[in-house]
């Protein structure tokens, strides 16, 4: 392509200016750094302590397992978003399709149909055919090796096959951000059809066994929480180093000029599928990481709504961070547990009404918290576009006296 | 009233007489007979319950009249035979009255007698009933009842209802070359209810002339039936994507003209509909319920009204501060679209529906099997009325001209003392009451729900990506072209595999034609 038409140290030359037009700056400053460390160290020694002394039962460790699953999409997004520019609505999507891979391998070893004692119990019961026979692609996923190959390749087959196709058209902006919606919409209602063999829409629910391990066991859970955790912070140094390469920094351009990156004689429709590709492997590992924890996954993992999640998740953080999602992520949807729990808040110093209000708004919110969601998201656009790591930033820059 | 009815019915005959009643108490059977003829000949709709009760023994002669009494044992309380009046205020002992004699022969009559009562219904649905249930009865004596509707009555629909019945019925005839001249008619009408008898006579008749006009009327019947078909499916694809085309006009403006993407826009669709909700409520709760089904087209002004209200308020809080960043007001406008969903769940629960009106009930039937709904066809009159009303504002009016001046050129449209703030506001009132007039018309077809509107959101921004950014006619080909495609592959496929396939088609125009099926020109395109 166009690639060759210039010798290698204008188009260079061109790219330093295309990068330094965007106001680029060094993403990773001491205190993030300071900030990953601590992280680090709450969610890998003071929790299992905490387990230990018995002050964290089992069922909030898990949770925060899957938090820091759910993170790992968030990191591709803020990729994908945050450097790139690529607003996509369909990460929820590759994190449910990873979640099925693993999960699918978890029904092979689980409990089988009564009668033949080949087909799971999972699909036996949705179709209730009593002739059914194993459909073909059910039965290589009984192989650990295959179905982990499944939760890498199928994420970023699709992501490839998406990718590659929009941005050769230079579908982008807003656009792309309708079009990768509308196939999540598609997807999902595919998955809910009993006659695709992949449960309908209860989905692969009660998956227990794990590389022979129980699910249940809290052994198990404790061992899965810490690799998700130890994911999740892997997945952040990745991302971390990979926006310091050439590599990133070429996103970064792409994102404040599309155009002028095509002008210096790159091809921005490769560097664009890849970190597509990128973010939907790390979403799959989140999905792979997420269902043997809830021991569930379902096509409601990617609903239109869950998507749109991933986005506050990032937004409430600070997009073009990497750190920021990972705070997000954590942040709200610790804030869903508690609002969600059913548990009542009072306030000590405030008037009788004012507490009998808030107790009425809490018992309603089990079933309506997406509103405070929508708020969320309108607050944080208008108010916090840079997010929590973007305001933490801005006060530190101010009490050192230097601007941020 | 009632006497001006009595009067009528008196003068047309259609009252029994009480001396034809009397007649039935007769020892002659031929006098009884005839008896029951005159009162089938009679029209009298209250016959068919008198004569229902008359076969079970419960006529009988009380004080010189026939009075029914439906006591089966113990004593009886006489009843006027017609109107079912009690004539005397207590019971009587059984032997005060005389049973009607009563032989076989009787019964037959008058069971032949309620079928021709029926078969003269003034009410044309109900005539319509009657003479199709008599015609796949069978029969020759109901060939004969039927011989005289085919050829005089008013209603064209019973008449073809009552040839079909003959044509039926001369199918299992006897004589083989009945049975041909009935599957040639079958043939002629093209009736979709012969069909299963037809296919008896192809596999079992032992004549093959039969067998071959049996096999030739269904060759007519299926012909038929995929013209009904065909155009059934276009006309459900044109009134799915006039809902579309209503939708696609207002995220084309917001969209197109302005670029400012409102993933809320959905939502304007139900706050347009379930403000067709409230006027109803409103009309059932104040008003006389006469003029309860005249509370639509006040809905639908209503719909426009509030939606556009809601649109302007948005853009004065929200979106006006997010000009040129696309993203963050794609964003903003999905946290919109959720909080207006949950607030309406919250404020008034899941799947509330509107009563459509009495006079968009039913359909037209142009041809027979062919049943278009008039709410589908008011539906597109709607969308007919929007696309040009939109036309007309557009391209002949003062505000369409200021509107598409700051379009093209914001600052030199400000320049020349055009107020672009306030018109920015009025074009994003204009889209959102688009949305919800289309709202409110599709009340008409389907329940309330809060999230109605997220089922068309993706679906009409397909429609303006296809059908290029900013161009009226495109949307319009665009909305029909996706309406008429996903109503054709849903047969054949499943409704999901439909979207699916239709998705991957505007995903592929897209590769052919990026910029959609009217691309902008010059300037305009760089937006």
């Amino acid at each position: 392509m166009t690639d060759r038409v210039y010798p290698n140290d204008l188009r260079e030359f061109a790219l330093a200016k295309a990068i330094r037009a965007g106001g680029w700056q060094a993403p990773v400053l001491w205190f993030d750094q300071a900030g990953l460390a601590l992280l680090a160290f709450v969610l890998l020694f003071v929790m299992p302590m905490l387990h230990l002394a018995g002050l964290a039962d089992m069922s909030l460790i898990s949770q925060i397992g899957r938090y820091c699953a759910l993170a790992l999409v968030a990191i591709g997004l803020d990729l994908v978003w945050g450097y790139t520019g690529i607003l996509s609505l369909c990460q929820a999507m590759f994190f449910t399709v990873g979640g099925y891979a693993l999960g699918m391998f978890m029904c092979m070893h689980g409990p089988m149909d009564p009668k033949s004692g080949t087909i799971p119990m999972q699909l036996f019961v949705v179709t209730s055919d009593p002739n059914l026979v194993l459909p073909w692609f059910w039965q290589p996923f009984a192989w650990p090796w295959f179905a982990v190959a499944m939760v890498l390749l199928l994420p970023a087959i699709a992501a490839w096959l998406i990718g590659f196709f929009a941005f050769r058209s230079r579908i982008k902006g807003v656009y792309f951000s309708i079009i990768t919606q509308a196939i999540t919409i598609a997807a999902w209602l595919m998955f809910c059809r009993n006659d695709l063999m992949l449960c309908g829409t209860n989905g692969l629910s009660g998956i227990q066994i794990l590389f022979g391990g129980d699910m249940r066991d809290p052994g198990m859970k404790m061992g899965l929480y810490l690799v998700s955790v130890l994911t999740m912070l892997g997945a952040t140094l990745f991302a971390l180093a990979l926006v310091q390469t050439r590599f990133g920094r070429i996103l970064v351009a792409i994102r404040d000029s599309e155009s002028r990156v095509r002008f210096t004689g790159l091809s921005p429709v490769r560097y664009k599928t890849a970190i597509f590709v990128i973010a939907a492997i790390l979403a799959g590992i989140g999905g792979a990481l997420y269902a043997p924890q809830t021991q569930n996954i379902n096509p409601s993992n990617m609903a239109a709504s869950a998507s749109i999640l991933v986005v506050v998740w990032v937004a409430v953080g600070g997009r073009g961070t990497i750190i920021g999602p990972v705070v997000g992520t954590l942040a709200v949807c610790l804030f869903e547990s508690f609002l969600t729990s059913g548990r009542t808040i009072t306030l000590p110093f405030a008037p009788e009404w004012l507490n009998a209000v808030l107790k009425q708004f809490m018992s309603k919110m089990p079933q309506f918290w997406m509103l405070i969601i929508g708020m969320i998201f309108i607050l944080v656009v208008l108010f916090l576009p840079d997010g929590l790591i973007g305001r933490w930033r801005a006060l530190v820059a101010y009490v050192r006296g230097t601007s941020p | 009233m009632r006497l001006l009815l009595l009067y009528l019915a008196i003068t047309f005959g259609l009252f029994a007489s009480e001396a034809d009643l009397l007649r039935l108490a007769d020892e002659d059977p031929a006098v009884r007979k005839a008896a029951i003829e005159t009162l089938a000949a009679s029209g009298d709709q209250r016959l068919v319950g008198f004569f229902d009760e008359y076969a079970k023994n419960s006529g009988f002669t009380w004080k010189g009249r026939v009075v029914l009494a439906l006591e089966p044992d113990g004593d009886l309380t006489p009843l006027h035979p017609l109107t079912r009046e009690k004539l005397s205020p207590t019971a009587l002992p059984r032997s005060t009255l005389s049973e009607l004699p009563l032989t076989r022969k009787d019964k037959l009559a008058a069971s032949t007698a309620v079928s021709r009562l029926r078969l003269a219904d003034p009410d044309p649905a109900k005539r319509l009933t009657a003479v199709s249930r008599t015609g796949d009865a069978g029969g020759p004596q109901n060939r004969i009842l039927l011989a005289p509707i085919a050829a005089n009555d008013p209603d064209p629909r019973i008449r073809r209802s009552a040839a079909e019945g003959i044509a039926l019925i001369d199918l299992a005839s006897v004589d083989a070359a009945v049975r041909i001249a009935g599957a040639k008619t079958i043939e002629e009408l093209a009736s979709s209810r012969a069909g299963d008898a037809l296919k008896v006579v192809r596999d079992k008749d032992a004549d093959p002339a039969v067998r071959q006009a049996a096999v030739a009327a269904l060759a007519a019947i299926d012909s038929h039936h995929t013209v009904v078909r065909t155009i059934q499916t276009v006309f459900s694809g044109l009134s799915l994507g006039s809902v579309l085309i209503v939708m696609a006009l207002g995220l084309a403006i917001t969209f197109g003209l302005m670029g400012v993407i409102n993933m809320a826009h959905g939502e304007m669709l139900m706050v347009g509909a379930y403000a067709a909700l409230l006027v109803q409520w409103f009309f059932a709760w104040a008003l006389p319920p006469s003029l309860l089904p005249f509370y639509f087209p006040l809905g639908l002004v209503a719909g426009f009204i509030s939606a556009g209200a809601v649109g302007w308020l948005l853009e004065l809080t929200v979106i006006r501060h997010l000009y040129g960043r696309p993203l963050e007001t794609l964003l903003a406008t999905i946290g919109i679209g959720q909080v207006m969903i949950w607030s309406v769940r919250y404020g008034f629960g899941d799947n509330q529906a509107v009563v459509a009106p009495a006079w968009l009930t039913g359909g037209w039937e142009p041809m027979p099997d062919l049943v278009l709904p008039w709410n589908r066809l008011f539906i597109i009159l709607v969308t007919v009325i929007s696309v040009a009303a939109v036309w007309v504002l557009m391209n002949r009016t003062r505000l369409g001209l200021l509107l598409r001046a700051t379009v093209q050129s914001r600052r030199t449209a400000a320049s020349l003392g055009v107020d672009t703030r306030t018109i920015d506001g009025l074009t994003f009132s204009l889209g959102s009451g688009l949305a919800g007039a289309a709202g409110c018309a599709l009340t008409l077809i389907g329940g309330l729900k809060p999230d109605m509107g997220q089922e068309f959101i993706i679906d009409s921004f397909l429609v303006v990506a296809a059908g290029g950014v900013g161009n009226l006619w495109g949307v319009v080909c665009a909305g029909l072209g996706l309406g008429i495609a996903t109503k054709f592959l849903e047969p054949w496929t499943q409704a999901v595999f439909a979207k699916v396939l239709v998705l991957a088609a505007v995903i592929l125009f897209l590769q052919v034609r990026p910029q959609g099926l009217f691309p902008p020109r010059g300037r305009l395109a760089d937006v």
